[in-house]
C-alpha cells in the first residue's frame, strides 16, 4: 500500500524494529510532528470546527499523562496516537448528539439549533474554491456515514493505516475492519456522486 | 483489486489536505502551556535560569527539571485543583512578599530620616544627648519585638502566647517592674472613658509630666522637633501603665476569686470593663467572668 506523510513520520518517531528513539518519547517532540495529524484526524472523524481546539488540547493531556506508559516494543507511536483521538473523537460526537437530542426535545428547539456539520476548512488553510468545495462536499458525505465506516474510511484512506493497524486501533477483528473498509468506501463514493449530481443540477 | 474512480481520490485528496495552520497549532500548544503540559523552549529557559540563579550548577538542573515534572504533573490536574493549588501558591507569595514590602517600607523611611536629619543644621552638644537619652521614645520607636527588646513591648508579645493566668502574672511583673509608679497616676484619676487608651493617656496633661519625669532630659532646652515628645513614646508610655493598671484589676479580680471573694472579684472585674472595655486583657477579662459565673452557680441553684 501506499506509504503516506504518517507513515514516513512513524519512522521518524520510532525505529524500525518498533523501538521508540527515546528523543522521541518527549512531549514537545511528539506534539511538534503529530499534531497536525491528530488535528486532521478528529476533524475527519467528526469533532465539529469549535470543539476541534478542545478536543486536540484533550488528547494531548492524555498522551502528556500516559507518555512514561507507552511501550515502544508494543505498539507504534502513530498507532497509539490515532487510539487515543479516536476514543476523544467518540467521546466528542456522543455530547454533539446528547446536545442535538436536547435542542430536538426542548421547547422552540428548531432545526437551526441542532448541531450542524461545519464543512468550512480549516481557517488557516489556503484553499481554492474548487477544493473548498470537494472538501464539504467530503463533509458532507463522511457525515451520511456511521460512525464505524467513518472510522474505517478516515483512518484507512485518509490516514492511510493499514487495516491491521486499524484493527489495533479499533479493537475489532482484521476481517471486520476489512469488511468496514469496503462498505464505507462504497457508501463513500455513493454519496459523492449523489452530492455531485445535486451540485450540478442547482448550478444553472 | 478493485480501482477507484479518480473523482473519488480527489475528495479524499481535499480531506487529507485540511491540516490546521500554524495559528491553529499554536493556539493549542498556548493552551496546553498554560496547562503546564508542554515545557516550551521559553518555560525551560526560565526555568534554567531560575534554577541557575537560586542554586546554581547541577542543582539548578535539578531544580528545573522538578519545575518541569511539576508543571507535568498540575497539567494533569482537573480544573477544581488547579485553581485550588493556584490560590495556594497566590496567597503563599503574597504572605511572603507582604513583609518583604512592610520592611523594604522601613527601610527607606528610616534612609529617609537619616538623610533629613544631615540636612538640619546640627544642635548644641547638651540639646544633641537630650535627644538621644530618651528611653520611652527608643523604646516606643523600635518597629518589632525581634529587632530590638524594648521593655514592654516583648513582654507583652509573650504575654499574649502564654496561658491566661501566666499571661496575667508576667504582664504584670513587667509592668511592675517597668512603669514608674507614678505614671499610673493620670489613669487612675481619669473617669470612665469610652475611646481608646492610647488617645485618651495623650490628651492627659498628667501624661505629659509622667513623660518628663520618667525622662528628665527631654525637658532640656533643645529644638522644638527633637524636644518635644514623640507621639508614638506617648502611646507606648500609656499602653505601658493601662497594661499596668489592667494586670492590677485582673490579678486583683483572680485573687478574690480563687479566695472565694465572689462579690469583691466581680467588683473587680466590672472596674476593669468599665475603665477598659476594649483593653489588653479584655480576654482575661471575660474568662474570669466566666470563671465567676461558674463559681456562682451552685449557689443559685436549688439544692437537689
Amino acid at each position: 500500500m501506499a506509504t503516506g506523510i504518517l507513515r514516513r513520520l512513524s519512522v521518524v518517531a520510532s525505529r524500525p524494529s518498533g523501538e521508540v528513539a527515546p528523543d522521541a518519547l518527549s512531549l514537545d517532540r511528539v506534539y511538534a510532528l503529530h499534531f497536525k495529524y491528530v488535528w486532521r484526524c478528529l476533524r475527519g472523524l467528526g469533532v465539529d470546527a469549535g470543539s476541534v481546539d478542545d478536543a486536540a488540547h484533550d488528547v494531548f493531556l492524555v498522551v502528556s499523562r500516559r507518555l512514561p506508559e507507552f511501550d515502544g516494543q508494543r505498539a507504534q507511536l502513530t498507532t497509539w496516537l490515532y487510539e487515543i483521538a479516536l476514543r476523544v473523537a467518540r467521546r466528542y460526537r456522543t455530547e454533539r448528539a446528547k446536545e442535538a437530542l436536547r435542542g430536538q426535545s426542548g421547547d422552540g428547539a428548531s432545526e437551526s439549533d441542532a448541531p450542524k456539520s461545519d464543512s468550512a476548512p480549516a481557517a488557516g488553510v489556503n484553499l481554492d474554491s474548487e477544493q473548498s468545495e470537494r472538501l464539504a462536499l467530503a463533509r458532507r458525505a463522511l457525515d451520511t456515514l456511521d460512525a464505524e465506516k467513518r472510522e474505517a474510511f478516515v483512518l484507512s484512506r485518509v490516514e492511510q493505516l493499514s487495516a491491521p493497524e486499524i484493527a489495533a486501533v479499533t479493537g475489532v477483528p482484521l476481517n471486520t475492519v476489512y469488511s468496514r473498509i469496503r462498505a464505507a468506501r462504497l457508501a463513500f463514493e455513493a454519496e459523492i456522486a449523489r452530492l455531485s449530481a445535486s451540485e450540478r443540477r442547482r448550478q444553472p | 483489486m478493485t480501482t477507484r474512480p479518480p473523482e473519488d481520490d480527489l475528495f479524499v485528496e481535499a480531506l487529507r489536505a485540511d491540516l490546521p495552520s500554524a495559528r491553529d497549532e499554536a493556539r493549542v500548544k498556548a493552551r496546553l502551556l498554560s496547562a503546564g503540559v508542554i515545557a516550551s523552549v521559553v518555560m525551560s529557559s526560565t526555568n534554567v535560569a531560575a534554577g541557575g540563579a537560586g542554586v546554581g550548577g547541577a542543582a539548578g538542573a535539578q531544580a528545573t527539571l522538578a519545575k518541569i515534572g511539576v508543571f507535568a504533573k498540575l497539567g494533569s490536574l482537573p480544573v477544581a485543583a488547579k485553581a485550588g493549588v493556584a490560590v495556594a501558591v497566590t496567597a503563599a507569595a503574597v504572605g511572603t512578599a507582604v513583609p518583604v514590602v512592610q520592611h523594604q517600607r522601613e527601610v527607606a523611611r528610616q534612609e529617609q530620616h537619616t538623610r533629613a536629619a544631615q540636612q538640619l543644621p546640627r544642635p548644641p552638644v547638651p540639646q544633641l544627648e537630650s535627644v538621644r537619652r530618651p528611653a520611652p521614645s527608643e523604646a516606643a520607636l523600635a518597629p518589632r519585638p525581634e529587632l530590638s527588646t524594648p521593655p514592654v513591648a516583648a513582654p507583652v508579645a509573650e504575654a499574649a502566647t502564654a496561658l491566661p493566668s501566666q499571661r496575667v502574672e508576667r504582664a504584670s511583673n513587667t509592668a511592675r517592674a517597668v512603669v514608674p509608679p507614678r505614671a499610673e497616676a493620670p489613669v487612675i484619676t481619669k473617669p470612665a472613658q469610652t475611646e481608646s487608651p492610647v488617645s485618651r493617656v495623650v490628651e492627659q496633661p498628667g501624661a505629659t509630666a509622667t513623660f518628663k519625669e520618667a525622662a528628665p532630659e527631654a525637658v532640656l532646652p533643645g529644638p522644638p522637633a527633637a524636644a518635644a515628645p514623640d507621639e508614638t513614646a506617648l502611646s507606648g508610655r500609656a499602653t505601658e501603665s493601662n497594661l499596668a493598671e489592667e494586670t492590677r484589676l485582673i490579678e486583683r479580680a483572680l485573687s478574690a476569686l480563687s479566695d472565694g471573694r465572689l462579690e469583691l472579684s466581680r467588683h473587680w472585674l466590672d472596674e476593669h470593663a468599665r475603665r477598659f472595655p476594649d483593653g489588653l486583657l479584655a480576654i482575661e477579662r471575660r474568662r474570669g467572668l466566666e470563671r465567676l459565673r461558674h463559681a456562682e452557680r451552685p449557689r443559685d441553684l436549688p439544692a437537689p
